[in-house]
């Protein structure tokens, strides 16, 4: 009887639907509050927050009577309008950006960064104002900025991806709207491969439930969304800065599609070369990447939309030696296509459906046993390499379908979901004992083939409860081919007081792919670039994580707590070799071994923004996180148990100012106990062993680091009217010597014993120009 | 005004940063924290000796600070023997490289030290003390070559291949040619005896499980003949899991067996074990 009333009462109330869009580029607005009131006052107001399309759907109101409905967003003024009757159609709502007083000056601040906080529990957001507000390494990038949340870490300064909870990379995709995008980043992964021009926002999703559900990875992910591109006007917009130059092109077809063409090119190669010809440096890098995105947004009406969204990037490295003995030669890319539909199902409900490909090849070759004969410095004799020492090469693709209906009824918020996973890993690599160099460091032969797919389905309800109580609970079903069917249950309970809220949630999470790197070999924190392959007998990885919350919010300040405990069982992982910083950072994951993992801490965010252009965001994190692999437990290379992050930013007149102060204790290390010599038997020649405690039980030196910017936008009348912002910044202003290892040296001519460290980034100046017309 | 006084802050920043970057690039090395008094001790038992040499040293001290001082004794079966002779660092270690003040003891033993036997040690040094034990392992079986063996004198700089057929057991962790007995006949019959890499490098572990080849190189204008002794030395594991941990990057405990254990007392015991002997001719 009770259900049949519900069911009544669900069946008498009307809906509100629509979709929240910039009233000057007509991008959508995520994240818009959404109220509904009877304007007689005696209705319950009810509310819902717009998606990452700008849509929204506010069920629960009693139909008949006259409604207002207002819509507010970070950095628009607040939009309201009434209606003699709750809108049978989707509505249209069209925020202006609000303009804010500073100094007495009236400025338009829809440009102004989000509170990267607040806008959702689930995530970490950050939006491309807030991108542009920390300082540039190398130049602006979407990856290195995920850092600032306290969920994520940097293993080192020369990878920008960052780990998330104690997970590792392969753990974490890379989702560039809403397809994986493998190793997303160039230059040994020190720079994202991503063009933030084009970026709307990056949220990192720090675990495996509620908005993690849908991803069904062991270490939550980072979603990259793009614009939509501009529906008013062309727009043009790009950068020169000191290793690659940045171009994208947007505007309108018709009155209802959007295009986005945005492009990226290195000229190190042709830079070093130069270099080179001036006599600067003896040998120039014939090192390129580049890369290339589009986007169509077809606004089908409503909520309705069709976007398809592709992605190529290509990267290549060709060097020989000095005599040309040897030669290296890499060569690798990415590219992904992904088609995403929404369509409105019923009064209620949205459906979205998304269909993503994405694949990763790379080749390499090597040859050797080349000579050269010079008499006066002049080569009088060559024979060119002919001896293959390294070859190989690799594929990996992820084929992904995707179909998700949110239902909201009542006060009930439906979301299910269903998912079919195709993944293909092949990857064939050897190298000859000849093969004896920095790049053995990095590589070891590697020979797998393994494709696999996976079915999902998974459904969560949302349901406030009373007194400010309201509750989550929601199931994944994964069923891995070959493998097992998994269960992955989700559930939350959380409070909203008056200027707080607190939440406590347990969920669970698999995923069947295991990664070629060895995260405790020294080369790994060098080099980011990863190859997966499914796992290919059970068990399958798991992750089970619990987390409780809380948050508010007083006076402009809003501080975030979040308290997690994570098992990770049956990871593949490497066993610890004698000496594990010296092994391949890419192994052969067919002899890696079932393994676990933990993790727990503590994170804390807080975030300031003023209306006077100051702003502040910081973090500090405590974790502990453990690895056992076989009967050894220990604390991985990348980790360190403290983490603190701050930056601020100032912006004066068109001039802004940034800083970035990352405090961090060391890297765990093995200890030395006693440096012995040995004498190889017979010869005379004495050789040290340096004999260490327990596997990374001491730490090395803390991390310190602090980063800075400047920017200053110029309006200029060029090509119709537009902006030029020079940028400079120095990445490690006072070059504080951080390191990310050490080894031990003994000088034989004082018999000192000494830890050298391998260094982390000195101090190093960008600088660059961006424009926008 | 305004934006000209911050491109001039923005140029000083610069000009800080530039200033701070030569010389703190790199954090520079740190001393290691290691305890001085560490003693580092080497033990490797020559079957067929009636002697045992043992090589002390502070590693971690300068080399003209005084040498370790500890005792120590060498039981057999049903004997003892105590390091009690002090001998020219020379007797204990080949080279002259040896870091830090080292010191070499001899044990004077009632018998010969034979393969597959069992010994131990035990002793106090300057930070405790400390116990060992090896099982020598049994001598290598030489099959091929035999009992001697002819090689053409060559015409030009070359290496002489020489195969090598051998039966070890498991208990040999590390294998080796060794030369020895090397004489060059001279025009006038005298015979010269040269050192053992004058013909090549040796200490390079052979490989092959059961058979592998040794490089011999010997060249001479006046094609003098030469005469020298082969053989293969086989060494237990302690010596080999210690010299496999050489580099630059600490060993994490657990450590593999070296045959030493003790209060800061770091090292290895070990033996060696000779198989029969060819006679090699090159004339």
């Amino acid at each position: 009887m009770t259900g049949t009333a519900l069911l009544i009462a669900a069946l008498q109330q009307a809906t509100l639907s629509g979709v929240v869009r910039d009233s000057v580029d007509l991008e959508p607005v995520a994240f818009a509050q959404v109220t509904v009131s009877g304007t007689g006052g005696e209705a319950v107001a009810v509310a819902g927050v717009s998606d990452r399309y700008g849509a929204f759907v506010v069920p629960g109101m009693e139909g008949g009577g006259a409604v207002r409905v207002e819509v507010a967003a970070f950095g628009y003024a607040p939009w309201t309008r009434s209606y003699e009757s709750l809108p049978a159609d989707p509505i249209r709502v069209l925020l202006a950006p609000a303009p804010i007083g500073l100094e007495g000056i009236e400025v338009n601040v829809a440009g102004r960064a989000g509170d990267p906080i607040s806008r959702s529990r689930d995530a970490f957001v950050i939006d491309s104002l807030l991108l542009r507000t920390l300082p540039a390494v190398l130049e602006t990038d979407v990856l290195r900025a995920t850092a600032v949340s306290p969920s994520a870490s940097a293993p080192s300064d020369y990878t920008s991806v960052p780990f998330i909870r104690g997970g590792t990379s392969e753990g974490t995709p890379v989702l560039l709207d809403g397809v994986r995008l493998f190793n997303a980043f160039h230059l040994g992964g020190f720079l994202s491969a991503i063009n933030a021009e084009v970026v709307e926002r990056a949220t990192i999703l720090a675990g495996s439930g509620g908005d993690g559900m849908a991803i069904g990875s062991l270490s939550g992910a980072i979603d990259i969304a793009t614009r939509d591109g501009s529906r008013d006007e062309m727009r043009m917009a790009g950068s020169l800065g000191l290793a690659s130059s940045r171009l994208s092109v947007e505007g309108p077809i018709g009155n209802s599609v959007s295009y986005l063409l945005d492009g990226r090119r290195t000229y190190i190669d042709g830079f070093t070369l130069a270099l080179k010809k001036m006599g600067a440096i003896s040998d120039h890098l014939p090192y390129f990447f580049q890369d290339l995105h589009t986007k169509v947004t077809a606004d089908l009406g409503g909520v309705r939309r069709l976007s398809v969204s592709g992605y190529r990037n290509s990267e290549s490295l060709q060097i020989h030696d000095s005599e040309e003995t040897n030669t290296l030669g890499l060569s690798w890319g990415n590219s992904a296509l992904s088609v995403h539909y929404r369509d409105r199902l019923g009064d209620n409900g949205i459906v979205d459906a998304n269909l993503g490909h994405s694949r990763f090849t790379s080749d390499l070759f090597a040859l050797g046993g080349g000579s050269a004969v010079y008499a006066n410095d002049v080569r009088v004799e060559y024979t060119p390499p002919t001896d293959t020492l390294l070859f190989g090469d690799g594929i990996m693709s992820e084929t992904r379908a995707d179909l998700r209906v949110t239902w909201r009824t009542g006060r009930a918020t439906i979301t299910s979901g269903a998912q079919a996973t195709g993944f293909l890993g092949d990857h064939d690599y050897d190298h000859t004992d000849e093969f004896d160099s920095d790049e053995g460091f990095f590589f070891s032969p590697v020979d797998l083939r393994e494709s696999s797919w996976r079915l999902a389905a998974y459904s969560s309800v949302e349901v406030p409860l009373q007194r400010g109580f309201s509750t989550r609970a929601g199931l994944r079903v994964d069923h891995f081919r070959r493998l097992a069917t998994t269960l992955a249950p989700f559930a939350e309970l959380s409070y909203a007081g008056s200027w707080w809220d607190a939440r406590i949630s347990a969920s669970r999470s698999h995923q069947a792919l295991a990664s070629v790197r060895d995260e405790e070999a020294l080369g790994a924190s060098f080099l980011a670039y990863d190859l997966l392959v499914p796992v290919s007998e059970s068990p399958v990885p798991r992750n089970t994580e619990f987390t409780i919350g809380w948050e508010g919010s007083r006076a402009g300040v809003r501080v975030r707590v979040d308290a997690y405990a994570r098992t990770l069982d049956n990871l593949r992982l490497p066993a610890l070799g004698a000496r594990p910083a010296t092994g391949a950072a890419l192994g052969d994951p067919s002899l890696w071994v079932v393994s676990s993992g933990s993790a727990k801490g503590v994170e804390t965010s807080w975030s300031w923004i003023s209306d006077v252009g100051f702003s502040l965001l910081g973090s500090y994190r405590w974790a502990r996180v453990s690895r056992t692999v076989g009967s050894r437990t220990y604390k991985p290379r990348f980790h360190r148990d403290h983490e603190f992050e701050l930056g601020t930013s100032y912006a004066h007149g068109a001039s802004s100012w940034s800083a970035r102060v990352s405090l961090r204790s060391g890297q765990p290390t093995t200890p030395v106990l006693a440096v012995v010599p040995v004498e190889i038997h017979g010869t005379g020649r004495t050789e040290l062993v340096p004999l260490g405690g327990e596997y990374n039980s001491a730490t090395l030196p803390r991390y310190a680091r602090i980063d800075v910017g400047w920017r200053r936008e110029s309006r200029v009348s060029w090509f119709g009217g537009g902006s030029i912002v020079p940028y400079l910044s120095v990445a490690n202003l006072f070059s504080l010597p951080n390191v990310v290892g050490g080894f031990v040296e003994r000088r034989y001519s004082t018999g000192d014993i000494r830890r050298v460290y391998v260094p982390q980034l000195p101090m190093i100046p960008f600088f660059g120009v961006e424009f926008r017309f | 005004m305004r934006a000209r006084a911050e491109v001039r802050l923005a140029a000083v920043l610069a000009a800080v940063a530039g200033s701070t970057a030569c010389d703190n690039f790199i954090r520079p090395p740190d001393p290691l924290d290691v305890d001085p008094d560490v003693v580092s001790v080497a033990i490797m038992l020559v079957a067929g000796e009636r002697e045992a040499r043992l090589l002390a040293a502070h590693p971690h001290r300068q080399e003209n600070e005084d040498p370790p001082t500890l005792t120590a004794t060498l039981s057999g079966p049903g004997w003892t023997a105590a390091f009690s002779d002090t001998l020219e660092l020379r007797a204990c270690s080949g080279g002259d490289d040896w870091p830090g003040p080292a010191r070499c003891l001899r044990a004077v033993l009632p018998e010969e030290v034979r393969g597959g036997e069992r010994y131990a040690i035990e002793g106090t040094a300057p930070l405790g003390s400390f116990t060992g034990e090896v099982v020598l392992p049994v001598a290598p079986v030489l099959i091929e070559p035999g009992d001697s063996l002819h090689l053409p004198m060559p015409t030009e700089y070359e290496e002489h291949m020489i195969p090598m057929r051998y039966r070890i057991g498991d208990d040999v962790g590390t294998l080796l040619a060794d030369v020895l007995d090397a004489f060059r006949t001279e025009e006038d019959g005298t015979e010269t005896e040269l050192e053992s890499h004058y013909l090549g490098y040796f200490g390079r572990p052979l490989e092959g499980a059961e058979a592998d080849t040794v490089r011999i190189h010997y060249f001479d204008e006046n094609e003098r003949p030469l005469r020298f002794s082969l053989r293969l030395l086989g060494i237990g594991w302690n010596y080999t899991n210690f010299l496999e941990n050489e580099g630059l990057f600490p060993l994490p405990k657990p450590w593999p067996s070296f045959g030493i254990e003790g209060e800061g007392v770091y090292g290895y015991f070990d033996g060696v074990v000779p198989s029969r002997v060819t006679r090699v001719w090159v004339r």
